[in-house]
């Protein structure tokens, strides 16, 4: 359930409705709050007092952290809920990739620059990995320290430091100085050490266990020395019941923070998928399971994952799935209504109606796209309402769509005036007939059925399928 | 929030030195209730006020910066829910003693949690996958022809594949020929017969659906039902404008049904209750609530399970039946087939891009699947029964593992 409703925050701000914030009302004011998108700060009539009592409340369960320094820094956690469809999710898990000390040279540059340079444009958002997270392998300081010196030539993303060792890390720490590494891990063995060194070099420090009640006692005195930037790692399963074990301690982890209060499980989370190869021997096999085991960490909103994948087949799925999970389900998906161009339309090939709900628009443009179709796609402004609700709210009407032509000159861009319009639309067919003399067709239920239809009905097949 | 923070911290100058002159804290000009101070502030805010008026939190030092040496251990305690009701169970397939020629009979659904919440309670029924399988050779991508090669101009020989080399449990028959348009617009009567060559053929349970043509779907799936009668097959799909038609049949061959709505709760539950109405029995209805593909809609299938399943817990009547996830639809994703050197190797991309989106289904609620790929639904099917285990000797990972290698 939300955790906050507005009229728990109602009561904390003035009630004078004096509008000066930008809102109507207090009331109004609650809500965005809640919603994160203003903050106390916008209410100039408390004072001081009452502000610090309303930033106190509204701070998220799970505390935000940073990681990194200047124009790179990431921010994790800061998380409300458990289903996104309570509010929303915030911050992006951020995915580092492992490299080894042991490597040679040569590959620590390829896997730092598929690190830097992997990417890929997304409905309009360029998708990238995060960090780089540096293994101390090979027990030797020199090694360590030299891996990282190379490593922060090659790139300006985040560092994970990785190592038990307090002298390694000491290593590293110097090397990265000042630019807030996540020191990997504090575990109870080497802790207090840990500790007193995330407080010299400024650092975010892991704590690692894999019973929760340990977790939330390192949590404690981790606080209790002064400690603010803290990231969990609850021990990752890569296999058998270890796997649904760790994935649960996650889950339940993040319930009790976010459900019963619980502020010592309050922190980001990270886990290690890349570390299925260490008990899946062929390659391919253990970068697909290293996918799905991150793909449900990715579901489980963990914060943070290292992978050890630089295969552009099992990065993509992860990039695509966060892009997808960080929506926001408050907002309508919706598409820029314009025309567009699908394949090499000419003034031959075929106008196809539809509307500028983003899932609507995606599955026609695919499926005219995977039918290798060129055409002219009108994409109307419905406010975002798939077709059925489009015509029921009246936001597909006739008079829509001949603005829609106007605007755009479509009877400049083709010589025929025939038009394919969706299904659940068909019928509006009489009145678009009647509004912009076009000629309209009913393609079929679904636009998978359109190539069908322009196989067998369409009079210019050149202008459809081009070679 | 970083910046509110600092902001706080700021704020808690500002006020220090605002008390050092007052010397003490008048509750109310905050203008808020001391019991609601109590309940609502956390202890490093109450610790910020006590120390202002001067006086020490309990257990902590009055002097700023002066931190206690010793903490005591933090005891976890399982967060547990509370729920009002369990998912029905639907029992799919029927064996020589219930009336069918079924080798065996597949339960799903019964759950009485969150997916694989089992630390909350335990998981009933082990979510099914069915391979699909198709009534007229398609372009189906290069990844999932070089499983079936040779057999895909034969729905029976290519179901034996499926059932004898990649150990499928269940078969899905697409009707897709019967389509007046995309298919060979075939006879609801000429399917039928196809339907029982089938079930003479294979002994595992089966999902028989139509074309997805809202006008033909009806008599194929009337016909369908009469052939596989008493087999207890789940006949797909129902929809708000042709369950009236489907019903009946579902009823007299006592099969279940597939009731889809697309990714909308609402309507989902006019459609349960109007097959309910209709006298359709409870234990015969699954859901499909529309699975999207990665990239192209997962999110709102993860969310509408959710929700769903949310909803039924909390004692919705109308939504507390099993779910299925077509998780096949991930092939309508580009990313799953095209060839593109940027995006990597498509013969292992396309399994992935399908194990992904069903994986957030199983995570999300669904029961049982329908999908494609062998590869796919191996890892997907190992990935649940490794949830499911109740005992094995396996760890989780220490940290030297891993930042060692070993």
């Amino acid at each position: 359930m939300p955790r906050l409703t507005p009229m728990m925050i109602y009561k904390y701000l003035p009630g004078k409705n004096c509008e000066a914030c930008g809102e109507e009302s207090c009331m109004a004011l609650a809500l965005k709050l809640i919603q994160r998108e203003k903050t106390p700060e916008s209410c100039g009539t408390m004072t001081d007092m009452e502000r610090l009592v309303l930033v106190d409340i509204l701070t998220p369960p799970i505390k935000e952290v940073t990681i990194g320094s200047g124009a790179s820094t990431i921010t994790i956690g800061g998380e409300e809920v458990l289903y996104r469809h309570e509010l929303k999710y915030f911050n992006p898990t951020a995915i580092a990739v492992d490299i080894a000390d042991t490597m040679d040279e040569k590959m620590i540059k390829e896997r730092i620059a598929f690190v830097n340079t992997f990417s890929i444009e997304r409905l309009g958002v360029m998708l990238n990995l995060d960090m780089v997270a540096i293994r101390c392998a090979s027990d030797d300081p020199a090694k360590f320290k030299k891996a990282i010196e190379l490593a922060l030539k090659e790139t300006d993303k985040p560092f994970m430091l990785c190592t038990v060792d307090p002298k390694m890390m000491e290593e590293g720490l110097k090397v990265l100085k000042g630019k807030n590494p996540v020191m990997y891990t504090a575990t109870a063995k080497n802790f207090d050490a840990f500790v007193s060194l995330a407080k010299t070099y400024d650092a975010t420090l892991v704590l690692y266990s894999k019973s929760l009640s340990k977790l939330g006692t390192l949590v404690r005195k981790a606080e209790a020395a002064g400690l603010e930037r803290l990231v969990l790692d609850p021990a990752t399963g890569i296999t058998g019941k270890a796997f649904g074990n760790s994935i649960n301690r996650i889950v339940k982890a993040r319930r009790a923070a976010i459900e019963n209060g619980v502020k010592e499980l309050g922190y980001p989370t990270i886990t290690i998928p890349g570390a299925v190869g260490l008990t899946e021997e062929d390659p391919v096999q253990a970068l697909f399971m290293e996918t799905l085991i991150a793909s449900s960490h990715l579901d489980r909103f963990v914060d943070m994952i290292v992978l050890s994948s630089v295969e552009p087949w099992s990065v993509l799925p992860l990039l695509t799935l966060r892009q997808n999970i960080y929506t926001d389900p408050r907002t309508e998906p919706t598409v820029k209504a314009e025309l567009y161009e699908i394949g090499n339309p000419d003034e031959h090939s075929p106008v196809i109606l539809t509307v500028n709900f983003s899932l609507t628009y995606f599955t026609v443009e695919g499926d005219l796209r995977r039918s290798g179709v060129s055409a002219w796609l009108i994409v109307l402004d419905t406010n975002g309402f798939a077709v059925d609700t489009a015509v029921a709210a009246n936001t597909m009407s006739a008079d829509d769509v001949k603005k829609f032509i106007d605007d755009f000159k479509v009877e400049e861009k083709v010589k025929h005036r025939k038009m394919l319009i969706p299904g659940l639309a068909a019928q509006l067919r009489g009145d678009l007939e009647d509004t912009t003399g076009w000629e309209i067709f009913v393609a079929g239920r679904d636009s998978s059925e359109i190539a069908g239809f322009l196989k067998n009905k369409w009079e210019w097949k050149d202008s459809v399928w081009k070679g | 929030m970083a910046e509110e923070k600092k902001k706080k911290n700021n704020g808690a100058g500002t006020i220090a030195e605002l008390m050092s002159t007052v010397k003490r804290l008048e509750l109310e000009n905050v203008s808020i209730e001391a019991d609601e101070l109590v309940l609502e502030l956390t202890p490093s805010l109450t610790q910020v006020l006590v120390q202002m008026m001067g006086g020490a939190a309990p257990g902590m030092a009055a002097a700023p910066g002066a931190l206690p040496k010793k903490v005591g251990p933090f005891k976890f305690e399982a967060p547990i829910a509370e729920w009002k009701q369990d998912i029905l169970e639907v029992t799919l397939g029927a064996t020589k003693e219930e009336g069918g020629t079924r080798d065996y009979s597949l339960v799903i659904g019964g759950q009485k949690t969150m997916p694989f919440y089992t630390f909350e309670a335990n998981v009933p029924n082990i979510p099914v996958f069915s391979f699909d399988i198709f009534d007229m050779e398609l372009s189906l991508p290069k990844a999932v022809r070089m499983y079936y090669d040779g057999v895909m101009d034969s729905p029976v020989e290519w179901a034996k594949t499926a059932i004898e080399r990649y150990n499928a449990k269940m078969i899905t028959l697409h009707l897709i020929s019967t389509d007046p348009i995309n298919g060979k617009d075939t006879s609801p009567e000429d399917s039928a017969a196809l339907i029982e060559d089938m079930l003479k053929e294979i002994k595992v349970p089966m999902i028989i659906s139509g074309s997805g043509n809202r006008k033909k779907d009806p008599p194929v799936l009337v016909k369908a039902a009469e052939a596989a009668s008493g087999e207890r097959v789940l006949l797909s799909a129902a929809l708000s404008d042709n369950y009236e038609t489907i019903a009946p049949a579902v009823i007299e061959h006592n099969h279940a049904v597939l009731a889809l709505a697309t990714m909308d709760p609402a309507a989902q539950k006019t459609l349960t209750r109007a097959l309910v109405v209709a006298g359709v029995p409870r234990n015969s209805i699954v859901m499909d609530t529309f699975t999207g593909s990665l990239g192209y809609g997962v999110e709102y299938t993860i969310t509408t399970m959710e929700r769903i399943r949310q909803m039924s817990f909390r004692g919705d009547k109308d939504l507390n039946y099993p779910i299925l996830s077509g998780t096949s639809n991930a092939w309508a994703a580009r990313e799953a087939w095209r060839k593109n050197d940027a995006w990597g190797e498509k013969l292992y991309r396309g399994p992935l891009w399908e194990a992904t989106t069903g994986l957030m289904a199983l995570l999300s609620g669904s029961d049982i699947f329908m999908m494609l790929h062998p590869g796919a639904i191996e890892a997907l099917q190992s990935i649940t029964e490794q949830l499911l285990i109740e005992k094995d000797e396996s760890k989780p990972m220490k940290p030297e593992q891993w930042i060692k290698g070993v």
